[in-house]
């Protein structure tokens, strides 16, 4: 029964090592491959810290079971002692963590200026949609096939909701915006999550890699209705997301004479994703 | 070893009190019933139960046009007690194969074969009642239970025909409980538990009435409104777009919706026929309680079946209506196409004293007219000033008239959408129907001006 107590605190960080070592081949670490290129480097700053924090919890651990298994051996009770402390150990575990936290902090400045610096964007990233955040659905904003996206709406402007469409392979910006409180737009998938804050238009940019349609959900709890506030982020070709801007627009221009079909059946073809509407 | 066994104890708490607050969902009675008698109040509540049910046993009334989900075969087999082998088909839109293994609960009709004009004859009463405790699709047998959860014997031979009714509506209620239920209300009374906190308020849909239809002046809205409100939300409202929601989905929380608004409306149609006579406050000195509780039970005996019927087949005409072709708004002239001169058309029309739009909507669109600071006659009550100036809808609360001026238009932004609500007019509010005084051209030419109104200085400046 002596044994029990370090057994039990070896047992956890045995646990935890063997979860950690094979949870990237089962997909428990992060929601699936990252889609972005800059997601996929973000990845790689989380692999860094797990391989930091990982070597010390092992050193740790090694460290703790060797006294408590030191300390079971002990048969005589001796009365215990107090220290003081060591003033050169005591250094050395603050100043240790403090260099790998700035080394932490300095390494991953590239990744996260590229992401939040205007002056470190792709070069000829333009806003193609402004995406605004309301209680609770996200309202989306297309300037019309051929023109820019401008500040304020324009009179031949595109609107739709919680689809947000884009095309892939080339970087592109979305312009963030809330209606009423705090959003935050969260695609795990590309590794975004951005706050919206009401006032502000706060520019995110990404690059998706390869079609596929994405979860977007909100990041900011933001009222009772927060759960279900969900979109999606379709990222097709560039041809397959002009044709849906033309569709956008000729729904939006319908006037209830031209032929277009029944307006559920429109919408419902809106509603599909890219996968379905292969054929275009 | 403590320690676990508190671990133990706290797990099979919360269990227990997690289990113990479900509550079961009730369509609660509207306010007008409760100012009936009691003996009346108790009739109206019965109608309601035998025609609709409750959220847990609804109740198929075929009468109404519902697409219900219904299913259909005939008997191949009868196995053992209860177990049938039953080729079942959809016999509706809301009644897809993917729904036959999820059959639970539904109603299943079983009738003789029509064998020989006698079974025929027979009598309506012939159908034997029961419900579905499981269908499976691969072998097509058919388990049934009798209408408490039972097992039962089931009285059927080779070739009988088998209904299953009520899936459809099942799985609505089901989507209308999670999705819209906590604004809505269980009743659909726009009175849910966080109604209290959303301005404007949820939409009560018991009278049947929803504001932004494809449909003439009177007319209820048509499906495909409703399936288009709830796939792209109301804007400017808490409505929120459910585009998320599979198709089928929203068409059966829509067609429960429908369901709803017509208890809704059977409920104020049997009120109103027996306020007149049975109201809670007629009780006095020259009328007593006992003196109005026999001439109730006659009435109850004669009159009200007959009531009951007639106000099915209203709202059986009403609810088909919206579905007929010939009375939704299209145009007869393409929209005139956006031009500083129909814009200016636009506008004059809009300042005009043909179409006042300016009274309630304010010379700029800025939706501050001199009619919302005027006292008004009450909803529904010609001659009844209300006590605070100001615009009413029929639920009445107070509108605002749309300010035109932030481009946000709650029944959709296409020219189509705009042109429909001055055709038509919004239901339910004192937005009215133009489409009886204005050419096609007419109309057009304001739904160019409206569509501008936010842009308007920029056209100006530029000119």
């Amino acid at each position: 029964m002596n044994k029990f107590w370090p057994l039990f605190f070896c047992f956890w960080p045995i646990v935890a090592v063997v979860a950690f070592w094979i949870s990237p081949a089962m997909n428990w670490w992060f929601p699936g491959m990252a889609m972005s290129p800059l997601g996929q480097q973000i990845d790689n700053l989380f692999y860094m810290i797990l391989v930091i924090v990982g070597l010390v919890f092992v050193g740790t651990h090694i460290g703790l079971g060797y006294v408590l298994f030191r300390g079971v051996a002990h048969e005589d009770e001796k009365k215990s002692w107090f220290s003081h402390g060591s003033h050169k150990l005591e250094v050395l575990w603050s100043v240790a963590p403090a260099g790998i936290l700035l080394f932490m902090s300095l390494y991953q400045l590239d990744v996260w200026m590229r992401y939040r610096v205007k002056s470190h964007f792709p070069d000829e990233v333009q806003p193609i949609a402004e995406v605004t955040a309301r209680q609770f659905e996200w309202r989306i904003r297309y300037p019309a096939p051929g023109k820019a996206l401008m500040p304020t709406p324009q009179p031949d402007d595109l609107y739709t909701v919680n689809d947000l469409h884009v095309p892939f392979g080339r970087p592109v910006m979305i312009r963030l915006r809330s209606m009423d409180v705090q959003h935050s737009f969260f695609v795990p998938e590309l590794r975004i999550k951005q706050d919206a804050v009401p006032g502000t238009v706060i520019p995110i940019w990404f690059e998706t890699v390869d079609e596929g349609d994405f979860d977007l959900t909100c990041a900011e709890l933001c009222g009772w209705g927060h759960y279900k506030m969900r979109g999606r982020v379709f990222a097709e070709r560039e041809s397959q997301f002009q044709h849906y801007l033309k569709t956008l627009q000729a729904e939006q221009d319908y006037d209830g004479v031209r032929e277009l079909g029944s307006t559920g059946a429109q919408i419902a073809e809106y509603s599909r994703g890219p996968h379905k509407q292969a054929g275009h | 070893m403590k320690f676990s066994d508190t671990i133990v104890c706290a797990v099979a708490l919360l269990g227990i009190a997690g289990c113990s607050s479900n509550s079961v969902p009730q369509f609660e009675t509207s306010q007008d019933t409760g100012k009936l008698f009691q003996p009346a109040r108790d009739a109206v509540e019965s109608e309601l139960q035998a025609a609709f049910g409750t959220p847990e046993n609804l109740v198929v009334w075929p009468d109404l046009p519902v697409d219900f989900g219904s299913f259909g075969g005939s008997i191949e087999k009868v196995t053992t007690q209860g177990t049938l082998v039953v080729p079942l088909a959809g016999q509706s839109a809301l009644a897809t194969d993917e729904r036959l293994p999820e059959l639970s609960g539904a109603a299943v009709l079983v009738a003789p074969a029509a064998g020989g004009e006698k079974g025929a004859e027979g009598g309506e009463n012939a159908a034997a009642v029961y419900r579905v405790a499981h269908y499976d699709p691969e072998s097509k047998t058919l388990r049934v239970v009798d209408e408490n959860g039972k097992p039962t014997q089931v009285t059927a031979a080779e070739g009988d025909g088998v209904q299953v009714i009520g899936d459809g509506l099942q799985k609505g209620r089901n989507l209308y409980l999670k999705h819209c239920m906590h604004c809505h209300g269980v009743s659909g009374d726009g009175d849910g538990p966080t109604a209290p906190y959303l301005k404007p308020r949820p939409r009560d849909y018991r009278k049947g009435i929803f504001k932004f239809t494809s449909t003439k002046t009177g007319v209820r809205a048509s499906r495909d409104d409703l399936f288009r409100l709830v796939k792209l939300g109301v804007p400017g409202t808490y409505m929120p777009s459910f585009m998320l929601l599979p198709d089928d989905e929203v068409s059966a929380i829509v067609e429960y919706v429908r369901w709803l608004s017509m208890r809704g409306e059977l409920e104020s149609k049997l009120v109103v026929q027996l306020a007149l006579d049975f109201g809670s406050d007629q009780i006095g000195p020259k009328r007593t309680f006992a003196d109005m509780s026999t001439e109730f039970d006659a009435f109850r005996g004669s009159d009200l079946p007959d009531i009951v019927k007639s106000a099915g087949e209203e709202l059986g005409a009403d609810w088909s209506a919206p579905e007929d072709a010939e009375n939704l708004v299209i145009p007869k002239e393409e929209r005139v196409a956006s031009s500083l001169e129909s814009i200016a058309r636009g506008r004059k029309m809009f300042l005009s004293e043909k179409t006042k739009c300016y009274s309630c909507h304010g010379e700029t669109g800025a939706g501050n007219g001199a009619a919302t600071e005027e006292i008004n006659d009450l909803p529904g009550q010609p001659g009844v000033k209300a006590e605070v100036p100001g615009l009413f809808d029929a639920w009445g609360n107070i509108v605002k008239p749309r300010n035109l001026q932030r481009g946000l238009f709650r029944g959709g932004r296409r020219p189509i959408d705009i042109y429909r609500r001055i055709h038509s007019g919004i239901k339910g509010t004192p937005m009215q129907a133009f489409g009886n005084n204005l050419s096609d051209q007419d109309i057009w030419d304001l739904v160019n001006y409206v569509l501008n109104v936010p842009f308007e200085k920029k056209t100006q400046a530029s000119h």
